[in-house]
This record gives C-alpha cells, sequence and structure tokens, in this order.
C-alpha cells in the first residue's frame, strides 16, 4: 500500500499551473526524495497533502483513504519550508504548546525525547528567534516529532545545516526509517545527502512528475560498473563472462555489470589463478542521474 | 476542541500584549475622568461605563488579531491544520481564547477604573450592583464579538493589520449595539449572556467555512 498516492493532482496560482496533475507514489516506509528546480512545485505539493493547500483538483489519499480523515492526519509529522514557531517564545514552550495541542499524555517527556533526538536537548530554555538558522531547522525537525508520526513531510529539512548538522538528520531520519518504520517524505536541494539515506525518487518539473525511480532501479538503468584490471584479462574475461554482462575494453581491463559483491568476483578469479590488480566501481550519483533526467525531458 | 483549547490558554498567559493591553484598558478610565474634567465625589462610574467602555472590545479585538494573525505568520498553523482537518475546534478555541482574553482586558479595566478612584476620590463604587451587571454583561458579550473576530481573522489569516482593521471597523459598526440598554440592567447582563452563548455556536461554524475555503499557508 502506498502512504501518498495523488491522482491527477493540479493547484493553480493565478491561471499558472503550480502543480499539473501528478500521480505520485510513496510507498509505505520509504524514504522519498523530492527533487526539482526552484519553483517546481515541491512544496506546493506538499503543502495539498499536509492539508495546507487546497487543490484545484485531483486528489489525494493516505494510506489508501482520502487525506481529510482525521485519524489518519493525526499521524503525520510536518516541516514545511521554515519551523513553524513563535519567534519570542522559547524553544521549550513552544513545543509544549504542540504538545497539548496533539493531547499527548507525557507532554514534558514528549518534548524532551524530541529534543535529544535532534541534539537540541541543551537550547530548550532559548528563544526561537535567538536560535541559529541549522538551531531552528532541528528545531523544526522535532516538533514534526512529536507523538511519533508515522508519516513524516519534510520540505527542505537539511537547508542551512553545517555538515554535523546534516549528519545528526541524516541519522535521525535513518533510525526513524529503519528502527520505527515511519515513512519520510523528503525534498531537498541537497542531492548527495539524499544520495545517502532515499529508497526512492521523484523528480518534478514545472509542476509535472517527470520520473518516479527506486533507487536500485536507477543503478540498474543507469548503467552502473565494476571496472577490473587483472594478470590474465582473457582468462579473466573466459571465466566471468557466463556469470556478468562482460566488456572487454580496448585499453586493457574489464567492464562488468550487475555485480552486487566485488569481493566474490575476486576471490573467484583468484582461485582460477587470476589475481586483480585494479578494480573500480562506477555508480552514478543521484546529481548525474537527476541532472540526466531533467535535461532530457528539455530537448523533448 | 479541548486539546487546542490548552494549547491556546498556555500561550494566551506567555503572550505580553495581553498584559500591555490589559494596562492600557487600566489606564482608559483614569484618563478620561482626567479629560473630562471630573471632580471628587462626582458619579465617575457612570462616565466612564459609557461610551467609551466599547474600547474594550476594540482592544480586545486587537489583540485576538495579533493573536490569531500571529498563529499563521509564524507558520504555527502548519503543525495545527497538518493534524487537525476540521477547523471548527480551532475556532472554538480562539474564540474562548479571545473572549477570556478580553475578560482579562475588561477586568484591567474596571481595576484601573478603581485603583484610579482611590487615589483621586473619584466615586466609582456608586451602584455596585450595576456595575457588576455591566461587568457580566460585557463578559457575555465579549464571547459573541470575539466569534465575529476570530471569522474576520480568519479571512485575512497571515495579514495581521488587515485583521486589525477589519475587526476595528466591525467593531465601530456594533457601537450603536454595545450602548443599547435594555431596561434594568440585570435583564442587560442575561440578554448578553445569552447572545454569548449563540455566538459561541454560531461562529466556530462559520469561521471553519471560511477557514476551509481558504489555503492556510500564502
Ligand atoms: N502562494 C503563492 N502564490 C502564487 N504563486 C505561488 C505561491 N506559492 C507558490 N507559487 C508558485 O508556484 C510555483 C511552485 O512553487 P513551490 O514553492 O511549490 O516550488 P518549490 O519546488 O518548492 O521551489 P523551491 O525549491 O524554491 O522551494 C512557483 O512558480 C511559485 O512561484
Ligand atoms: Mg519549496
Amino acid at each position: 500500500m502506498y502512504a501518498i498516492e495523488t491522482h491527477e493532482l493540479t493547484k493553480t496560482f493565478r491561471g499558472t499551473r503550480a502543480v499539473n496533475a501528478l500521480n505520485m507514489h510513496v510507498p509505505e516506509g520509504a524514504i522519498y526524495g523530492f527533487l526539482g528546480e526552484n519553483g517546481s512545485g515541491k512544496s506546493t505539493t506538499e503543502k495539498m497533502i499536509t492539508g495546507l493547500m487546497n487543490p484545484k483538483s485531483g486528489s489525494i489519499k493516505l494510506y489508501g483513504k482520502p487525506h481529510t480523515d482525521p485519524k489518519l492526519r493525526a499521524e503525520i509529522g510536518v516541516l514545511i519550508e521554515a519551523p513553524g514557531c513563535f519567534p519570542k517564545m522559547t524553544v521549550y514552550d513552544d513545543l509544549m504548546m504542540q504538545a497539548y495541542a496533539m493531547n499527548l499524555r507525557n507532554p514534558k517527556q514528549e518534548v524532551e525525547r524530541v529534543l535529544k533526538l535532534v541534539r537540541m536537548g541543551g537550547s530548550a530554555g532559548r528563544k526561537f528567534r535567538e536560535c541559529s538558522l541549522g538551531m531552528k531547522q532541528r528545531i523544526g525537525l522535532a516538533k514534526a516529532l512529536l507523538g511519533r508520526p508515522k508519516l513524516l513531510v519534510l520540505d527542505e529539512p537539511i537547508n542551512g545545516l553545517d555538515a554535523d548538522g546534516m549528519r545528526i538528520v541524516r541519522e535521525t531520519l535513518t533510525y526513524l526509517n529503519q528502527e520505527e518504520g515511519v515513512t519520510i517524505l523528503v525534498s531537498s536541494h541537497i542531492l548527495s545527502e539524499l544520495d545517502k539515506i532515499a529508497t526512492h525518487y521523484g523528480i518534478i518539473k514545472r509542476g509535472k512528475l517527470l520520473r518516479e525511480i527506486k533507487a536500485s532501479q536507477m543503478s540498474e538503468e543507469s548503467g552502473d560498473y565494476v571496472a577490473i584490471k587483472t594478470s590474465d584479462d582473457r582468462r579473466a574475461f573466459e571465466l566471468l563472462s557466463c556469470n556478468f554482462e562482460t566488456h572487454p575494453q580496448k585499453d586493457g581491463g574489464i567492464r562488468l555489470y550487475g555485480v552486487d559483491d566485488n569481493a566474490r568476483v575476486t576471490s573467484y578469479l583468484y582461485q582460477n589463478g587470476v589475481t586483480v590488480g585494479e578494480m573500480v566501481n562506477r555508480r552514478i550519483s543521484l546529481e548525474e542521474y537527476y541532472t540526466r533526467t531533467i535535461s532530457a525531458k528539455e530537448a523533448v | 476542541m479541548n486539546a487546542l483549547l490548552r494549547r491556546d490558554i498556555y500561550r494566551l498567559f506567555r503572550t505580553p500584549l495581553l498584559y500591555l493591553f490589559m494596562l492600557c484598558a487600566a489606564v482608559i478610565p483614569g484618563s478620561m475622568s482626567v479629560m473630562t474634567g471630573f471632580e471628587p465625589g462626582y458619579d465617575a462610574w457612570g462616565q466612564v461605563s459609557g461610551l467609551f467602555s466599547a474600547g474594550i472590545f476594540a482592544i480586545a479585538g486587537v489583540f485576538l488579531a495579533f493573536f490569531i494573525g500571529n498563529d499563521y505568520k509564524s507558520g504555527a498553523v502548519k503543525n495545527i491544520f497538518s493534524l487537525f482537518p476540521k477547523k471548527r475546534g480551532y475556532a472554538a478555541a480562539k474564540l474562548i481564547t479571545g473572549a477570556v482574553a478580553g475578560i482579562m482586558i475588561l477586568l484591567g479595566y474596571v481595576l484601573g477604573a478603581e485603583v484610579f478612584g482611590v487615589f483621586t476620590g473619584a466615586d466609582f463604587t456608586s451602584g455596585l450592583f450595576d456595575m457588576l451587571c455591566a461587568v457580566v454583561a460585557k463578559a457575555g458579550m465579549m464571547f459573541l464579538f470575539s466569534g465575529i473576530y476570530v471569522c474576520v481573522a480568519a479571512l485575512f489569516r497571515n495579514k495581521v493589520w488587515f485583521s486589525v482593521f477589519g475587526i476595528l471597523a466591525v467593531t465601530m459598526l456594533f457601537i450603536p449595539a454595545l450602548l443599547i440598554t435594555l431596561g434594568t440592567p440585570l435583564i442587560m447582563a442575561g440578554l448578553s449572556i445569552a447572545a454569548g452563548v449563540i455566538g459561541l455556536f454560531v461562529f466556530p461554524g462559520i469561521a471553519a467555512l471560511i477557514m476551509k475555503r481558504l489555503d492556510a499557508l500564502a
């Protein structure tokens, strides 16, 4: 079942289509990276999914039910654009207010838990406006995590974070996804970070979804390979070609496609008297794939 | 609604603006009396409880404009409306919070009058019963007006100043209604409370409709 499924979702602003007949599928348990240029409609889509904007047409389903279902909506955590905190309040008070609104059983413990999760426990007493950009983002994430939502919708949560902050958020998201089974829809321009955690991708351009793909599919489709150089390339070719798609290169060396375990290749060759001198994995980066997708469709 | 009300009340008493507005309300009776040139012993309460007490509603309205507007402006509504697709509870909580704030401001006004009386000898105590009735009547009316204000603020969302002017305009429209004296004060108090109760049931629904139609985020 899909955690989020949109059908021909459309939103217009004064006649222009910010989101245009979008059909998006976020599987349960996924970390779905939502990519697109500035102004392509990511935030608008997320606002509609979370009920903060009304679609012009089309529909949204969460776990197979209409997205207006109050029971389902109570289980969503959102961080869209800037975190929604009162500037003059302390971080603690702000989160307490949210905890009250959500009618959480142990509001104090819950607030402390989420602040600890994003390593902001020490800043609870600060006024929100006195926090740095990176701290604010993490506080916004903490707010989204109150009440243990099963679906997180995050719009550029790592915007303005330093390397350490990014790592903390990445680890938090991975933890939530793997240990607590939280489904995460996350948009970001920092592709190298998404590349590390996302299981699925959706690429949007001018309100249209260009591509929706599994991370694993992405590497297959884009022809990831392993390049090896050996003591006896001819013999190696003979040995490997029955198991892999194998291409000898003009400048020496062999390319292997569809390898998932490099060590097995090396030991197999070694057992047959061929030693591997060099082995390089060539995996397409998200950045490369993204650029390729965006520009390929440009020509159309 | 209860949980949202708890949130708003928690926020209300952590809002410096409330205390500032209470203080403003507190100095009104004194300054009004000074301006009208009072003499010790004259019926000061009769003076100040007249026209300008409508001002209490305006102050309460402006407060509510900020209270609701800042919910939108800060983006805090993102974490509320995403969780609560039904807006009625939100509107009702805001109505009650607005009325509570209004009553606090009203109390500031009455207290200000009494303190001024103690120091200057102006008589704010003649007809204590009438005064209590007036306070109860205004408290009741607060619920009605708060409901109207919530609707206006729902319309302008994060545009706080539009809400402020909208609410002031609405209050002006209703000044005649605020001044109506209907027989004995006791009847007035009763009628006002009835009006407040009706407002409590009618306006959250209307405000919810407005909120539903409009995008929560600009
Ligand atoms: N409230 C609004 N009023 C008018 N136009 C809007 C509004 N919000 C968004 N738009 C327009 O809709 C389009 C999509 O905007 P959106 O914010 O969804 O893009 P985005 O993908 O989130 O971009 P970014 O990466 O910069 O955050 C843009 O052309 C934007 O100008
Ligand atoms: Mg955006």
